[in-house]
């Protein structure tokens, strides 16, 4: 009853400073949200930020723009920026403004790519695409117990994740096995090389190994050495790995949104992070072929939470 | 050119030529395009095969598993007109090969092609595929969001499949589409050839049957005509030529009638003028032979009556009714000879004689007449001879000189023979009023006179039958006649004629009797009109002659029984009675015997008279008989040489 009436006299006092400020020329939004693109994945990140803030924060005015005609004046005088992709990040992170800025929807090594933020500027945080390594092997341990073998397929981008999930793994007592692709020619030997004996091949989020038009000739030899994949999109377990380990958009956006709270709410803002929230995925065909048993994706998923201290 | 083609090369040409170029070009569309089609279906077959063996080898290109490439190649080189599989890898290095890749075409790239591409060389197209990664939408963000990140591994093609398919099959089927289609067009150029020949059989048959039917009218047929056949300008064609040729056939018709009618109407003007020339010869026959009568018995009397003693003053008068007489009896032999002339009976007796004689005898029987005008009358010859009728040219010189003292009032007239080479000129020159030019050729018309006609007949001097005789005299001896005259200066006639050899010298003739003596001949007279008789009687009796005189044949030839044989035989040619001259001649020779000379006097100068008269072989005097040329005649017959 008292919290109830201590957020009564909150929205109250905060409706005054606003109607205050506004008289006094305070007229600019409170956030902007830059946005790479309006549809797919961009576009479930925005609206689930934009609903919860509604939801939570009525009284904060949220104004969205697309990158493309982003300008510094557009800027003056909002509170906070969020920005939703690499390419928004980089535009924004460009003009570097005084206001705290948090990138989303963006990967580790694109984040930190970006241009370095002058002494002027606001503070930068960010919400990584990437999953952490040890919820990668954890989830590794959870599912697959009787594997004690990974395989790690390294490039530019992926030298440090693959670093940390090597150094977990050999903490755990998994055997690891690594090769370093530069070129086209490399990826089929490295292949050869990790998966000699069968081995979880955990699939980095580094597009100088693995994307679209490369994944499938890896499923493929990995199929051929009996070894399962472990991917990070739900794709990837369409596609054939066995296991996927991932955030959705609209996971981030509502950390995204919970950032965003703490900040107006007058904290710092935090380092940039993993996302909190995930989904695992399995293709029980894959399973069956690899004659691997295997439990739910929920279970795994609500096993894998509660073994990281969350409900 | 074309515009001396006949109808049948312009229908053929009509017919072949738009169905030839269609045929052609028909032929060349669907040939060509079904070509192309095949061209296509091949490419697009290469290509199909191409791509799927590129998807088919990507994994293995990737894995570089070389062995199960090469089982894709072979598997590929199975299908048809694929003569040559190789796969390479993006660095150019060949993984796999099947076949035979053909040496002609340039060798294969060294490194991985990015598009598909086709090339045709000869008997060769070589379907070049990039083997490509097959893209997988991960649908992680990731890939979208690290724009910008260095060129993906993998996206580049693994390499590429390089496929030959043999271009011969094709080819042959092109060879055998093209020879099918230059044998339908021969086809349809044989067919239209048919075709056009059938109809332009239809076209022109009709035309050549009008032609071959205009032919024959043109021929003369105008009978023929064109049997009406089909409709339009045909008929129109056939109606005109039928109407034409009935037009022509009509005026033709017409044409004849009227020739005929005209050679009727000439014939009948011929036959009127025939008649009317008839009728003028009997008239003058008739005429001549009526008047003949009584002046033959005038001229007799006159000269038995000059033979009497008279005072002078009835001999001066006895003298002039000679002259008159006379007069009349030439006026009555010219008009006889013209009719002998026209009636074509006369026929010359063509002998060689002297000149010489004849024209002095002319000379001496003119000379008389010439002095009584004042005129001179001379005579120039030499001793020749000629071929020609003595008697008829005698009549063509006495003309002549009578017709030159006629005309000329005063002067001389000459009688020349002149030697021009083998010929003998007669000339008979005057100085008188001459002829102009303009009537030099009329004068030889008959009734023509010159001067004043009337002057000239009131002088009794003659009818304009003289020179008209020359002429046909002339003319029937076929000597030539000419004429040179000045007016005011004189004429010359000229008569040429052939000359003759003299003939040998013969004997002087002489039977004791002095020429011209007809003392006691005997002559037995047969006339049946009492006056020419008797004036004949008296005639012959002043001549010394005895005469047995008879009217009938039957109281001559009883007469002849009984009295002194004659020596002669003087008869009228037509007698009362069934017999003529001839028939008394034939019957009192009969009697009498062969020999006996006989003389025929006639008033008729008919054809047949003459005729019957020399088929009898018996002198034939008409009459008026001249008692000079009776006297010459009984001299001659009865002293023959």
């Amino acid at each position: 009853m008292r919290a109830a009436l201590r957020l009564f006299l909150f929205r109250l006092a905060a409706g005054l400073v606003l109607t205050v400020t506004a008289g006094l020329g305070w007229a600019a939004p409170h956030l902007v949200i830059i946005t790479s693109s309006s549809e797919g994945a961009y576009g479930e990140a925005s609206t689930a930020l934009r609903s919860q803030l509604q939801r939570t924060m009525p009284w904060v005015e949220i104004e969205e723009q697309g990158w493309e005609e982003l300008a510094t004046q557009r800027l003056e005088g909002s509170r906070m920026i969020v920005t939703i992709g690499t390419q928004a990040a980089r535009v924004v992170a460009g003009l570097a403004p005084r206001q705290p800025v948090l990138h989303t929807l963006l990967p580790n090594s694109a984040f930190a790519r970006l241009p370095n933020t002058p002494k002027t500027g606001g503070a930068v945080s960010a919400i990584l695409l990437d999953q952490p390594a040890e919820r990668q092997i954890a989830l590794i341990r959870l599912a697959l117990p009787d594997w004690k073998r990974i395989a790690l397929l390294t490039g530019s981008d992926s030298e440090a994740l693959n670093l940390r999930l090597a150094e977990l793994a050999r903490e755990r007592q998994l055997e690891v096995r690594e090769a370093n692709v530069t070129a086209d020619r490399d990826l089929y030997p490295a292949l050869q090389r990790v998966l000699a004996e069968p081995a979880v091949l955990i699939a980095s989020p580094d597009a100088q190994v693995f994307n679209s038009f490369t994944v499938q000739n890896v499923l493929l030899t990995a199929y051929r050495h009996r070894s399962p994949v472990v991917g990070f999109s739900s794709a990837y377990v369409r596609a054939g790995a066995l296991l996927g380990l991932y955030s959705t958009p609209e996971q981030i956006g509502h950390q995204a949104a919970d950032t965003v709270q703490k900040v107006f709410s007058g904290e710092a803002l935090p380092p940039a992070r993993p996302p909190r929230q995930f989904e695992v995925a399995v293709n029980t065909n894959v399973a069956r072929s690899l004659g691997i048993q295997l439990d739910s994706a929920e279970r795994l998923g609500n096993e894998l939470a509660r073994r990281e201290g969350r409900p | 050119m074309i515009a001396r083609w006949g109808v049948r090369a312009r229908v053929m040409v009509a017919a072949v030529v738009p169905m030839l170029a269609l045929a052609v070009v028909l032929t060349v569309f669907f040939t060509s395009s079904r070509l192309a089609d095949m061209d296509e279906a091949l490419t697009a077959r290469g290509t199909a095969f191409a791509r799927q063996l590129a998807a088919a080898s990507e994994y293995a290109v990737f894995s570089g598993n070389r062995d199960a490439l090469q089982q894709l190649a072979s598997a590929v080189l199975a299908e048809d007109d694929i003569v040559g599989v190789s796969i390479v890898d993006r660095n150019g290095e060949t993984l796999a090969r099947s076949g035979m890749l053909d040496g002609q075409l340039p060798p294969l790239p060294t490194s991985a092609v990015l598009e598909p591409s086709t090339m045709i060389k000869g008997p060769t197209l070589r379907i070049i595929e990039p083997i490509r990664p097959n893209r997988l939408e991960l649908d992680d963000g990731f890939t979208a969001i690290t724009l910008g990140a260095a060129v993906h591994l993998g996206e580049a093609p693994l390499g590429s499949v390089v496929l030959e398919l043999s271009l011969k099959h094709l080819h042959g089927k092109r060879d055998e589409m093209l020879w099918a289609g230059a044998g339908s067009v021969l086809l349809v150029l044989v067919g239209s050839l048919l075709l056009a020949s059938h109809l332009s059989r239809g076209v022109s048959g009709p035309i050549r049957v009008v032609a071959h039917t205009v032919a024959r009218i043109g021929q003369g047929k105008l009978g023929e005509r064109v049997p009406l056949m089909g409709g339009g300008s045909l008929r129109t064609l056939a109606e005109g030529v039928n109407e034409m040729a009935e037009k022509l056939a009509s005026s033709h018709e017409d044409l004849a009638r009227r020739i005929e009618e005209a050679t009727a109407e000439l014939r009948a003007r011929k036959e009127e003028a025939e008649t009317a020339n008839l009728a003028k010869s009997r008239f003058l026959a008739a005429a001549s032979h009526d008047l003949r009568q009584p002046m033959h018995a005038l001229g007799l009397f006159i000269t038995e009556l000059s033979q009497h003693a008279h005072a002078p003053q009835s001999r001066r008068l006895v003298q002039r009714i000679a002259a008159s007489a006379e007069a009349m009896e030439n006026l009555l032999d010219s008009l006889l000879d013209i009719s002998k002339l026209d009636a074509g009976v006369l026929q010359p007796s063509i002998r060689p004689f002297a000149l010489q004689p004849m024209l002095l005898r002319i000379a001496a029987e003119q000379r008389s007449s010439a002095e009584e005008q004042g005129l001179q009358l001379k005579v120039r010859t030499n001793d020749w001879w000629v071929d020609s009728d003595p008697v008829l040219l005698e009549r063509i010189v006495t003309n002549l000189v009578s017709n030159a003292i006629r005309y000329t009032p005063t002067g001389r007239i000459l009688i020349a023979a002149r030697k021009r080479g083998k010929r003998i000129h007669v000339e008979v020159r005057d100085s008188g009023i001459g002829i102009p030019p303009d009537a030099q050729e009329i004068i030889f018309q008959e009734f023509v006179q010159l001067d004043n006609n009337e002057r000239a007949r009131d002088k009794g001097q003659g009818l304009g039958l003289g020179l008209a005789i020359v002429r046909k005299l002339a003319d029937l001896l076929g000597h030539g006649l000419g004429l040179r005259s000045t007016p005011g200066r004189g004429s010359v006639f000229t008569v040429d004629m052939p000359m003759a050899p003299p003939p040998a010298p013969t004997q002087e003739e002489d039977n004791g009797r002095a020429p011209g003596d007809l003392q006691d001949i005997c002559i037995a007279l047969l006339d049946d009109d009492p006056l020419a008789c008797a004036g004949m009687e008296g005639l012959l009796s002043s001549w010394g002659c005895e005469v047995i005189p008879a009217s009938t044949a039957d109281d001559l030839l009883a007469m002849l029984a009984d009295s002194r044989r004659p020596d002669m035989l003087i008869s009228d040619f037509r007698l009362h009675g069934p017999l003529n001259g001839v028939d008394v001649v034939h019957a009192v020779r009969k009697q009498l015997g062969e020999q006996l000379p006989a003389i025929l006097i006639s008033g008729d100068t008919g054809a047949d008279t003459q005729a019957l008269a020399q088929e009898a072989s018996v002198p034939l005097l008409h009459k008026p008989v001249r008692p000079a040329r009776l006297r010459a005649l009984i001299n001659r017959l009865h002293n023959p040489v």
